[in-house]
């Protein structure tokens, strides 16, 4: 019998899976983006999970271009954040169907509602908003941009269950050919709504904090929310198109589908819709014969949020200092897994915390990270969180092992601080001096992660994870011994027992140091050159507990942490 | 003077610290890393800190009176002193290393020579400070009383 935990691993691994990416099903790369393509992917994966009484829509305008590049801020050192929209609708879907099941939980039945909740995504393609020219200044200089984005909100909300791109068709940006320009910038907005209960005042702050990346990406996020007719997240995010790639006007995209079974390439196929089916194996209990209605709530209001973006309007690199309050998803974690829980069969053992006190983001832009390395930093996040909240109720069948850390860093300050963090946070790590002696450590034993300083005697840490990355394509350590790295000894003769040749891709974090007055730009250039070198993220320096610790959970496997 | 006493004084001057630049949150981090099991840690970090400084601060002051700097050798030497004053908070000496490195870009030797007086001059301030605050640290303990955080 599956955890709640479980579930949502499935549903993430599901949209994860790497091997549908890899082998082009799926095309993640670094800047590129395919907006139908991906929301139909995600769509379809959360149906088999989240479709138990809800219809499942997403719609994307044909204005939408079919591929669009992610616009690097010129603010924030962010790289390539766009393809994290997927997720963020995932995550969306994760909150809010929770949501709507816990609070019908709680409410009482009611006789007259036959109407079935529905939540869906929109894509499309909007003028260039208000807080684009001004930068990125207090939440109270952009009022108007709020203003804009929850009214359209509110028309979306409250109206039928087919809801179609003709309200939206009135914007057209961006797309305009440009011929002096090689590239122009679309706006596309982003709305995940759900017609149900909507979410209580309370919860949208809390929801707000983890959506802060979206502000560094260099768009908005509101979220609107009336009990009774549902609510709305809404983000607003630049694009790049390049001329070249010219979009469908194919008008079928808007025809009602009730099969997700689509004909067409799925490249211009704007919408998408799932209907409730009674579900199958994955939730494997009594609860899909429960009819779940749809219950007014008492006190009615309707209130809009917006997320504030940074404070200060910074142009330095904002997280030396790290100040971000450390925020769980302790309450909406729950929600989750309780709400699948409700569909499975009735466990008790789940305990749910009340109090929002220590909260960690899930979104936490400390680590900027490249399109392809998003997908493992944003969901396993939730996932390990879920777990964290159903371990309660699983037997701990995983084997408790040490994970196996290699620091590569030659200041002996940074080495004693980071190694005194660690111990902290519970791990040893083994400590070489440079590149060299980097590569051969990873030659003799597999480690479960690689902190590697970039600036290096002898051999930097670009070149010796160039040198790591060769052979776990390869399987040959030959780049290695060009340079004059001997190759290791046979694994039988090695004395340690309990170290394996390296069998699958380690995770290597770059630590970079970065200058208070750092440009965006340079930061992002370096950030880009680790990327470029096989690097899967980066901590800056200085390294601070919290960075490490977000570090591990992000890139070490759950049973390890 | 009495442990109340000598506990304010320690808490202003850190305090001082703080708001002069002499020190940053780094530093609070490394504070927060000693406990029980690690009771000197921030004294032994520090005390590394020095060591490796006044090594950097000889190799610098040696390449640069070479005939033909090779700046590449200051440079990696300035990143060195960087980082390490970055780790441990010491963030005016981090500042100067900063301009320090951009000399070293230009291959400006009078810059060069210049900012080398300014990190040996923010450095033997913030030794001096965190000797001081130690000392104060140990005023304390003799007097019987704890260290505030």
């Amino acid at each position: 019998m599956l955890s709640s935990g479980d579930l949502v691993l499935q549903l993430i691994n599901d949209i994860l899976d790497l091997s549908k990416v890899e082998s082009g099903v799926m095309k993640l790369e670094a800047a590129k983006f395919h907006p139908r393509e991906v929301v139909k992917h995600v769509l379809q994966t959360a149906a088999a999970y989240l479709q138990k009484i809800l219809t499942l829509e997403g719609e994307v305008a044909d204005d939408v271009p079919i591929e669009v590049r992610v616009l690097c801020t010129h603010i924030h050192p962010v790289l390539c954040l766009g393809n994290k929209v997927p997720f963020f609708i995932l995550f969306c879907f994760l909150e809010l169907y929770p949501l709507i099941s816990s609070h019908r939980r709680r409410a009482k039945d009611s006789a007259n509602s036959h109407q079935l909740d529905q939540v869906g995504v929109k894509l499309y393609v909007v003028p260039e908003p208000p807080f684009a020219k001004e930068g990125y200044q207090n939440g109270s200089d952009v009022s108007t941009a709020k203003q804009s984005t929850t009214n359209l909100a509110k028309e979306e909300r409250c109206t039928s269950t087919s809801q179609t791109s003709s309200d939206h068709k009135g914007f057209h940006d961006g797309d305009e050919e440009q011929a002096e320009l090689p590239v122009t910038t679309v706006w596309i907005r982003c709305d995940v709504y759900d017609t149900g209960i909507g979410i209580p005042e309370k919860a949208l702050p809390t929801l707000f904090k983890k959506y802060m990346q979206v502000e560094l990406m260099g768009g908005r996020l509101t979220v609107s929310s009336r009990v009774n007719c549902g609510s709305t997240f809404t983000f607003i995010l630049p694009y790049k198109v390049s001329l070249a790639c010219d979009h469908s006007d194919d008008t079928d995209d808007l025809s009602d589908m009730a099969d997700h079974d689509a004909t067409k390439d799925d490249a211009t196929t704007g919408f998408f819709q799932f209907q409730p089916r009674t579900l199958g194996s994955l939730f494997s209990s009594n609860g899909s014969s429960r009819t779940q209605k749809l219950i007014p709530y008492t006190i009615g209001y309707a209130n809009s949020y917006k997320l504030n973006g940074f404070s200060e309007a910074s142009h330095s690199f904002p997280m030396i200092n790290g100040r971000t309050k450390e925020m769980t998803l302790a309450d909406d974690a729950c929600s989750v897994a309780e709400a699948i829980e409700t569909s499975s069969e009735p466990k008790s053992s789940f305990s749910h915390s009340s109090g929002p006190d220590n909260e960690s983001a899930i979104f936490r832009d400390k680590h900027h990270q490249s399109d392809a390395m998003f997908r493992t930093n944003f969901l396993p996040q939730i996932c390990r969180v879920v777990q964290a909240q159903g371990a309660s109720s699983r037997e701990v069948s995983n084997t408790t092992s040490k994970p196996k850390i290699l620091l590569v860093e030659d200041n002996k300050i940074n080495v004693m601080v980071t190694q005194s963090m660690m111990k902290q946070l519970g791990h040893t790590v083994a400590v070489v001096n440079n590149g060299v002696e980097a590569v051969r450590a990873v030659q003799s034993c597999s480690y479960d992660l690689v902190l590697m300083d970039v600036y290096m005697p002898v051999m930097d840490g670009l070149q010796a994870t160039r040198l790591i990355r060769s052979f776990e394509e390869t399987g040959n350590w030959d780049a290695a011994a060009k340079v004059g790295i001997e190759q290791p000894l046979p694994y039988s003769d090695s004395l340690k027992l309990d170290c394996r040749p390296p069998t699958k891709r380690i995770p290597i974090i770059a630590i970079l140091l970065v200058p208070m007055q750092m440009t965006a730009n340079a930061m992002s250039e370096s950030a880009d050159e680790c990327f470029a070198n096989g690097m899967d993220s980066f901590v800056s320096k200085p390294i601070t507990f919290q960075k490490l610790k977000e570090c591990l959970e992000q890139y070490l496997p759950r049973n390890l942490l | 003077m009495d442990v109340l006493q000598l506990q304010k004084q320690f808490i202003d001057y850190k305090a001082s610290l703080y708001n002069e630049g002499f020190l940053d949150e780094q530093f609070t981090q490394l504070q927060d890393l000693q406990d029980e099991n690690n009771p000197d840690f921030v004294a032994e970090v520090v005390s590394l800190f020095f060591e490796d400084s006044e090594r950097l601060l000889n190799e610098l002051t040696k390449s640069l009176e070479q005939q033909s700097v090779d700046f590449k050798r200051v440079d990696a030497h300035v990143h060195q002193w960087k980082g390490s004053s970055s780790s441990i908070g010491a963030q005016r000496v981090q500042k100067v290393c900063i301009a320090f490195r951009n000399y070293c870009e230009e291959q400006n030797v009078e810059g060069c020579l210049k900012s080398l007086q300014q990190v040996k001059h923010e450095y033997s301030l913030v030794k001096t400070k965190l000797e001081t605050l130690f000392k104060l640290e140990q005023q304390i303990v003799a007097a019987g009383g704890s260290i505030p955080m």
